[in-house]
């Protein structure tokens, strides 16, 4: 009996050893594409001297860092990344569901098919590409509300890279419409696993559509929330620089509502050239992005155990 | 079978991790291989870093180049390896090379870069190697041009070895003739900006829908504006800290009452509709070429390096398609040296880069081929003139496809459409024209870094709107100084003070 037990347990860690073996690219791909250019985080702190190398440098301490925190604008920009990035990630969480429980209700395969790559085709458009639409959009003399649809209401038109009120809107729906493609397939391959006895059982106990989905489908698909909410929580420090950057033309009276850290970084290092205080701004954004993702974690193993990362 | 399978197993995997592992050995064997090579031959390698503002080229191209020129310089006892980057790339792939401590031994540095890499130690002086290798380099520089040298000079040591071509830049208005003609519009009398307003709102009242000058947009800017109005104004770099008057003192620009009063004055034009309202964006399409092309945009002030308003000209309508008539506002002064070649301090053999550079002041031919590529493939030589051979898009529009950032222009032929004198007389105009004040003042801005980087975001929040006249300056001017304040423009005004004292004591005594 027990020379058994050893033996099958031998066997498992001989058929662990290949499947461990073959994580090890991947494993080496990590530490060297992921750990080993955390060394150069330390930069954030150097003086960088490129004759004594990154390691002979002088030490800064936390002056490449103040540039961040000098201004009023550091309210603005901290505001702006965080909310921003707060209405992305919750719309783009109820958006997809949304969106991946329409698309399933769909019986025709190749209607469904179809919205799927109609709703993915925006995420593959360059951002520079959706500034110019936005603006053949928006522009003031050209644009297609101001001719086409102000106009011949006979409404006054608007000068919307003029008014900041606008953008917080603009830019969310920009945001939504681009990435909901994406988010929509992540969901519907979680929905398309749901076992479909589940319904059967359901509709047999007379229960609706919707009662079906809000009872069955949404709570299976809450690990998969989670799991994709953390994920977006730990970037919630970075904004996407093409959207904040293109999409507004670079004007100056929307800065209040459009600028976040990445696009204050940028501009300022237009004249600067100081990896030191780049460095400086990219380990603020990561490390306050990994704290907000140990709190996250923390609050969901709180809550709910079973669907926490770690 | 089981064994088989899992032996296959392991072996598959084994080899996927060392894959990556082979690669690596590849490579070095591959150097090592390129060392003995060299050692038999004896060449110094020298690696060339430039950056081009048009398309970089393939590397075919690119190798082709290097072979032609090496055909030169490999019994000199050099080989030339060339690396182009486009200039989107150039900071990002400068920095890299410089972190990584990559053997460069060539490059070209711009003005705003080069402080600042003197003070992060990141090129070398050249002052020793120049003068034991580069005879020809001190004889194209002469008299002429030693003000070039000294301006690249920091602390007694010369960093930079400076280009010739023509830097000389002078501001003028472009006009777009076919709109005058036809709505037979004066042109005869315009001194000072302000004449140009009635111009512009007779033809508003003539045709609306033709746009006047200021849609063109990035070509048309307070500080240019200044310039070409009143000689004494100098931008000292940035444009931010200014020498407004004949002293040495430095303004904040943004606060002296001649900005207050631009300001004004585009605020009443953007009032009386002859700004449009779309101009607030960085688009492109507001570009003066881009305007002009269309047919409906009158005039835009431009600067330009060429040597005669009637060239000028005629690169315009080569460009636009229309006809138009270049007024010279302002005499032509050099206010930057823009591009130098500097030696790195990861170069490994800074002796035969200095070899290399003295060949490119004195060799037309090696000079054409940098330029503008290898003769034969590229272009061919149509009685002097460089050309372009027919069938093929190697080089449109006179620029080359090469770095044109490099050695002396004024020993490479002309192109094909200009005058057979068209070089030697930019040489001419080159030397006829003066240094500005500042003249090698550079600014070196990493003491105030952190200044630099909040001042430069509340500069683009106001700076354009501003002048352009979008929003109004009695209410926003107050607002943008205040911001100025807040991100520490004092300081920085100081800081510029004290190096550019220092400067003057050095320097002007």
């Amino acid at each position: 009996m027990k020379t058994k037990t050893v033996k099958v347990k031998k066997k498992r860690k001989e058929s662990e050893i290949v499947f461990l073996l073959m994580l090890l690219p991947g494993v080496i791909y990590l530490i060297i594409n992921n750990y080993l250019p955390m060394f150069g985080l330390i930069i954030a702190f150097k003086k960088i001297n490129f004759s004594k190398g990154i390691l002979g440098s002088d030490w800064a301490g936390f002056d490449n860092f103040k540039f961040l925190f000098k201004t009023k604008d550091a309210w603005i920009i901290t505001r702006n990344t965080l909310l921003y990035n707060i209405v992305f990630i919750v719309l783009n969480l109820v958006l997809g569901v949304l969106f991946a429980i329409v698309l399933n209700e769909i019986r025709s395969n190749v209607l469904k098919k179809s919205y799927q790559t109609i709703l993915l085709l925006p995420q593959v458009v360059s951002m520079v590409i959706v500034a110019y639409m936005a603006y053949s959009f928006l522009s003031y003399e050209n644009g297609f509300i101001n001719n086409s649809i102000l106009k011949p209401l006979g409404m006054k038109e608007v000068s919307w890279y003029k008014e900041p009120k606008y953008w917080p809107f603009i830019l969310t729906f920009i945001q939504a419409w681009k990435s909901i493609g994406f988010n929509t397939i992540l969901f519907l391959a979680s929905v398309v696993g749901i076992d479909t006895s589940l319904y059967e059982a359901a509709e047999v106990d007379g229960a609706t559509r919707v009662q079906q989905i809000m009872k069955i489908t949404v709570p299976l698909l809450k690990p998969t929330m989670i799991v994709l909410g953390l994920l977006s929580v730990g970037k919630i420090f970075y904004s996407d620089f093409g959207l904040f950057l293109q999409v507004p033309m670079s004007s100056g009276s929307l800065f209040n509502v459009t600028q976040t850290i990445d696009t204050y970084v940028y501009r300022g290092m237009t004249s600067v050239t100081n990896i030191g205080m780049s460095s400086a701004a990219a380990f603020y954004q990561s490390f306050v992005g990994f704290l907000v993702v140990l709190g996250s974690n923390a609050l969901v193993r709180k809550l709910d155990s079973d669907s926490a990362l770690f | 079978m089981k064994i088989f399978k899992k032996a296959v197993a392991l072996l598959l995997a084994a080899a996927m991790v060392f894959a990556v592992t082979a690669c690596e050995v590849n490579v070095n064997t591959n150097t090592g291989e390129k060392d003995k090579a060299e050692e038999t031959v004896e060449l110094k390698q020298v690696n060339m870093l430039c950056s081009t503002w048009m398309e970089v080229p393939t590397t075919e191209a690119q190798e082709r180049v290097a072979k032609k020129i090496n055909e030169v310089m490999n019994p000199l006892g050099v080989n030339v390896n060339l690396e182009i980057v486009g200039l989107g790339a150039w900071n990002d792939t400068v920095t890299q090379k410089f972190t990584s401590g990559e053997q460069i031994d060539l490059m070209h540095s711009m003005d705003e870069n080069f402080p600042d890499y003197i003070s992060t130690g990141a090129i070398q002086p050249v002052g020793e190697l120049l003068d034991q290798y580069g005879p020809d380099i001190k004889a194209a520089i002469g008299t002429d041009f030693q003000y070039m040298l000294d301006a690249l000079t920091f602390g007694g040591e010369l960093y930079g070895i400076p280009q010739l071509s023509p830097k000389h830049t002078w501001n003028d208005l472009v006009v777009n003739m076919d709109i005058v003609d036809e709505y037979g519009l004066d042109i005869s009398n315009i001194e000072k900006l302000e004449d140009l307003e009635p111009i512009m709102l007779e033809l508003k009242e003539a045709n609306p829908d033709i746009v006047s000058i200021l849609r063109s947009g990035i070509t048309f800017s307070g500080i240019t504006a200044l310039c070409t109005f009143d000689d004494e104004y100098e931008a000292l770099g940035d444009g931010i800290g200014v020498l407004m008057d004949d002293t040495w003192t430095v303004y904040d620009y943004y606060e002296t009452p001649e900005f207050a009063e631009y300001c004004k004055l585009m605020r009443q034009w953007f009032d009386e509709g002859l700004i449009s309202a779309d101009i607030g964006t960085s688009s492109s399409e507001f570009t003066l070429n881009n305007y002009f092309k269309t047919g409906n945009a009158l005039w835009g002030i431009d600067h330009t390096t060429e040597y005669s308003a009637e060239v000028s000209a005629a690169g315009w309508e080569q460009r636009s398609g229309i006809r138009t008539k270049v007024l010279p506002l302002s005499d032509a002064v050099c206010s930057n040296l823009i591009y130098s070649t500097v030696i790195p301090s990861s170069s490994k053999n800074p002796d035969a880069a200095m070899i290399f550079l003295n060949e490119l002041y004195k060799n037309s031919d090696l000079m054409n081929t940098l330029y503008y590529g290898v003769e034969g493939v590229d272009w061919e030589n149509k009685d002097g003139f460089i050309t372009q051979i027919e069938g093929t898009d190697w080089f449109n529009n006179m620029s080359g496809p090469f770095s044109m950032m490099w050695g002396n222009y004024f020993i490479t032929s002309p192109t094909a459409g200009n005058s057979a004198d068209a070089i030697t007389a930019a040489l001419e105009f080159t030397k006829s024209g003066k240094g500005i004040r500042s003249m090698g003042f550079m600014f070196d801005n990493s003491p105030v870094a952190n200044e630099v980087a909040a001042i430069q975001n509340v500069v683009d929040q106001y700076k354009n709107d501003l002048e352009f006249g979008i929003i109004d300056p009695e209410t926003e001017l107050p607002k943008m100084i205040e911001a100025l304040k807040d991100a520490g423009i004092d300081k920085y005004i100081a800081e510029k003070q004290a190096q550019l004292d220092k400067w003057v004591e050095e320097n002007k005594k």
